[in-house]
Parts: C-alpha cells; structure tokens; sequence
C-alpha cells in the first residue's frame, strides 16, 4: 500500500546524541551531546527520560500533537516524557520501523485540515534495550559478531503542512514477513526479506526504477544485514542495488569501537537521516531519498517460547524540493 | 524464497561459527582460572592442621568473592565477554551471574527486585544439579550401595 | 577428598589442562549458537553429578586437584557426594537431608557476596 502526499515538509529538527554516537562520524552534526550512558541519573531509563526531554525542548516551532517511539516495554519512556509536555499524543511501538510509521501517521493525521503540526519522536538507549531483551548490564555474555548495538539517542521531526524545502512525498506501509529466523541476536537476517518486500512494494506501486533515488537508507540490518539484503534482492526479486546503505554501519566509528555489525533501534535511522544526510539534502548534494526503516517484531517471550521472529519495514520517500 | 533456500543465503555471508581463537581463547583463560584455584588451595594448606576439605571450601569461597567484587567493581563483565567460556564455565561465571543479577535488580526494590531476580541466571544451575544429583544418586545408591 | 598428587608442581600443570579443555568444550558448545551461557552451566553441572555415578568424576579430582574443582561440574559433584553420604546414613531420604552439605558453603557465600555488593554498588557500564 503506498500513499501520495502533496502538502507535507519537514519543518525543523534535531538528535541527542550519546555515548558512541558522540564520537563517531555523526559527532559535528549533533544538536546536544550527553557523554555517559546515565547522565547523572540513577538508572538508564531516567536517562533517557532526560534526553528524550532535552530534545523535545530544543524544538523552537509550535506542534498540535505528539507521536512518539521507544523500545521499552509499554513505552515508558515516551509516556513518562509525554506527561509533562501537555500536548494530544499518541505511542506507537514497531519495533525499529517506528519512525517512518511515524512520519506515515503523522503524514496522514494532518490531511485532516485542523491540525497544522505534528512532533514525531524517537528514543532508544543501548543499556535500557539490553537489560530489557538481553542480559542485566553487568553481565558480560560473550557477544557475537553479527549482533548490532543499540543507539543511545534521542530524536524529533517536525512534520508540517508549511513548505520547506524537505518534503514527504509518499509512504509504503510494510506488510509483516518471516523467514523463519530465531536467532534474536541476528536481527539483520531477520529484517532483511521485509526490507526487501516493502522496497518491491514500493517500486511497483510508484513505477520507479530502482535508479530514481540517490540514496536507498535501511534502518539497522548491520554489517551483514545490508549484504544479506543486496543478495536477497537479486535472487528474489532480480534488482541489482547500487545507491544503497544502511543506517547501523554510518552511525557509529565502525573501526575504532567494538560495536559488533552496527547500530540498532528505533534511534538507529534517524540519527544518521537527520544528521549528516539532511545536511546532503539541504546543500542538494542529494535529492531523492528512500527511507525503510526496519523493525524485528519479537520479545522475549516470543523468544524463550522459540518462535521465530515477525519483521515488518515501512519506507518513506523524502525529497529536496 | 522459501526458508531453506534464504538460509543458504545468510550462511554464505554470516562470519563463520567456530573460530579457532575463540576456542584458544577459552582454553588458556580456563587454565589459567584452573592454576589460580591450585596456587589459592595451596596457600591455605599452608595452614597449620587445616582440613583438605576446609581449605577446598576456603579456595572456592576466595573465588567466589573475588568474582562478584569485580562484578560489583565494573569490568569483570568486559573480561568475561572477552575470555568468553573460559570464565563462564568455572565458578566465576555461577557468581559473576548472581551479583550482576543483583546489582541490576535492586533498583527494583529488596523483594521484587533483588529477592525475585537474583537467581535469574545463575537459578538453572542450581535447579537442574540438585534435580540431576538427586536422579543419579538414586541409580548409584541402588545399583552401588551408596 | 585425597589428593595425592598434592606437593608436586605436576599438579599445576593439570589445573591448567582440565580447567581449560572443560572451557573449551563449554567454548564449543556456545560458538555453536544453540547454547546460552546458562544452557552450557546447567549441562555441565548435570554431567557433573552424573560422572559421579561410576565414581568418574571422584577420579578427576585426585588427579587434576584444583582443575577439577574449580569448575562448575565440581558443583554437580558435590551435590550427589553429599546426597549419598547421608543416604548410606539414614537410606533414600538421607538424598534430600544431605543434598547441600558440601555445597553450602558455595551457594551461601555466592548468595550473600552477590547481595552485599549490590547494596553497596551501582550498575555502570
């Protein structure tokens, strides 16, 4: 399924950045920067509490209503951060596919003509994530190479009916695909066939070609997620793909830190889309862009009663206008 | 695609399983905790009339609490990650797992965070030796006499 | 518990090899992506308690000393030694009285270390 929009921009943005974002390639285009994993707080949750709250304060413009993302269970960081802003908001959990789903329903909420501004907002945080999913955080379980490391940072679009040069130009929502992984440490396996799906989806349904976009970005396949993905879509769909990348291996300093395959999390794409790729857009160094973010949609339960593990991916099309 | 053949595809590009390093790795970190027990045993023989079993009970005590301050202390968790099995599979890893369960819970409370969490990792070991102990001592008592 | 070879700076060498080829085979086990570091304790613990059926793992102990001891199977082991020492006592019911008699010390320390240090420490990392 793919929507047209023709009165949708972005407005204004920014991305908290910490620890391992700070000092990776993304470190000059930061609007905050927090330097350790608590921040002066007592747990992880609080900290990213705190920041999630930073970035929503950094935003200048108005905004009627707030859609906002997480990875922990209930998303309590996003309703306790929530409280204290006083605006209609609306959470939403898609594993790592959060965001474009945000930016989606935040697309076709202001269709409706009484409401001018949405906030969309993300939070992820590698301690909360990994005490939740994994292991407590003291724990030092032997960790394997293809796994990826969930981003600590947090970020907020302001999607808008005013013009600016950045705009949504249409959405595909994912439909939820399995292939039978189990292996909850190897996501990129996982999410790469619905990566794959919704970017056939996509093309069919605009009658692109896979060469009408300057960037084609996933969300966090990692390092091996993104070649199992560039494999998959040849055999399975036989399209050779040339001007793509994945968020997880340009968000961190993939040499200097043991970060295993990458990045991760509902943060994990747009840290890297709202940093340095804006700027590529804004300076028109890049015009047309391809945003499929992609989510693992398991838990630990669904894990520990060994089923295998659903990935839904929704892409969104943004262009410099 | 059907399952079968997407896993030819994620085999052919995910590292390879076994690395021989890993497996070094494992092998010397494992002795070394193995002649760390040995120097530490030896020590408390040393002890005037010291019992075999007292000064075997002394060592793993020793051990146990030199794993969980570390834990506590904050970089035990990166040796274990990085010596992998060889500090998982000798006691260091049962207490490495309780403390670190424990230090993570109690910001939960003393009952339901420390009292339900504590044996979260290390519980299975707990269970399933008793439960097996108790098997096998049931066929040796009676096939062996006791 | 004998040990016999107590004294000779043989046995140093045999902490080493037993301690680290049990590593290596748990190693094995989890770089095969079907274990979880506690499936591996939890079967080595279990093979413990089982090799001491035929009084095998008894054996590992007086020859590799502190190697033997010092690794989770050694756990397994004293459990059955304590369940049958108090069964040869008072039979079948003497495996649930004795159970953790040699343990005790273990899972006692393990227990109150682990509560101690989380009271006076934080989670960092």
């Amino acid at each position: 399924m793919t929507i047209n929009f023709n009165n949708i921009y972005i407005k204004e943005k920014n991305v908290v950045g910490g620890p391992y974002i700070i000092d990776g390639p993304l470190s000059k285009y930061l609007d905050y920067k927090f330097y350790d994993f608590y921040d002066g707080e007592k747990t992880s949750e609080d900290c990213e509490i705190k920041e999630l709250r930073k970035s929503i304060s950094l935003i200048k413009n108005k905004y009627d209503l707030v859609i906002s993302s997480d990875l922990g269970n209930q998303l309590m960081v996003s309703n306790v951060v929530n409280d204290k802003i006083n605006k209609p908001y609306i959470g939403i959990y898609n594993a790592c596919a959060s965001y474009t789903a945000g930016l989606f329903l935040a697309a076709s909420i202001l269709q409706n003509k009484n409401i001018n501004d949405i906030l969309v907002t993300t939070s992820s945080h590698n301690l909360t994530a990994e005490r939740q999913y994994r292991n407590p955080i003291e724990y030092g379980a032997p960790k394997k190479e293809y796994q990826t490391f969930t981003v600590t940072s947090a970020t907020s679009t302001l999607v808008s009916k005013d013009k600016t040069n950045i705009k949504i130009e249409c959405a595909t929502i994912g439909t939820v695909v399995d292939l039978g992984i189990k292996d909850s440490n190897d996501m990129g396996s996982a999410m790469a066939p619905a990566a794959a799906k919704t970017l056939y989806d996509h093309l069919i349904d605009t009658k692109r070609n896979i060469n009408y976009y300057d960037l084609i970005l996933t969300g966090d396949l990692g390092k091996y997620g993104k070649e199992i993905f560039k494999e998959y879509m040849k055999k399975e769909y036989n399209i050779n793909l040339k001007k793509y990348n994945d968020s997880g291996v340009l968000v961190y300093d993939m040499k200097n830190k043991d970060v295993c395959a990458g990045g991760s999390g509902v943060s994990c794409l747009p840290t890297y889309f709202l940093t340095l790729l804006y700027s590529e857009l804004e300076k028109k160094k890049k015009k047309k862009i391809l945003l499929l973010a992609t989510g693992a949609l398991l838990s630990t339960t669904s894990v520990n009663q060994k089923k295998t593990i659903p990935c839904i991916c929704h892409a969104i099309s943004v262009e410099r206008v | 695609m059907n399952r079968k053949e997407y896993n030819k595809i994620t085999k052919k590009i995910l590292p390879n399983k076994f690395n021989l390093k890993n497996l070094f790795v494992a092998f010397i970190s494992g002795g070394i905790v193995g002649i760390l027990g040995e120097i530490i045993l030896r020590l408390y023989l040393l002890i005037p009339s010291i019992s075999m079993a007292e000064a075997v009970n002394l060592m793993m005590v020793t051990i146990i609490y030199l794993s969980s301050l570390f834990t506590a202390l904050g970089f035990f968790d990166k040796l274990v990650s990085k010596y992998k099995a060889g500090l998982i599979v000798p006691i260091t890893g049962f207490s490495h797992s309780t403390t670190s369960s424990a230090i993570e819970y109690r910001k939960e409370g003393l009952v339901s965070g420390i009292g339900s969490n504590i044996f979260k990792l290390s519980g299975s070991v707990i269970l399933y030796g008793v439960v097996s102990a108790y098997t096998f001592g049931i066929i040796r008592y009676i096939f062996f006499g006791g | 518990m004998s040990c016999d070879k107590c004294g000779e700076s043989m046995s140093y060498i045999y902490a080493f090899i037993f301690s680290g080829l049990v590593c290596l085979i748990g190693q094995i086990l989890l770089d095969s992506n079907k274990f979880k570091p506690g499936d591996v304790t939890s079967l080595f613990v279990v093979i413990g308690a089982f090799l001491d059926i035929f009084g095998i793992y008894d054996f590992f102990v007086t020859k590799f000393s502190a190697g033997a001891m010092v690794v989770i199977p050694s756990f397994g082991h004293l459990l059955i030694h304590g369940a049958l020492a108090k069964a040869k006592a008072s039979g079948l019911l003497g495996l649930f009285t004795g159970m953790f008699s040699l343990t005790a010390t273990g899972i006692t320390s393990t227990m109150i270390f682990a509560f101690l240090h989380s009271i006076i420490f934080k989670p960092r990392d």
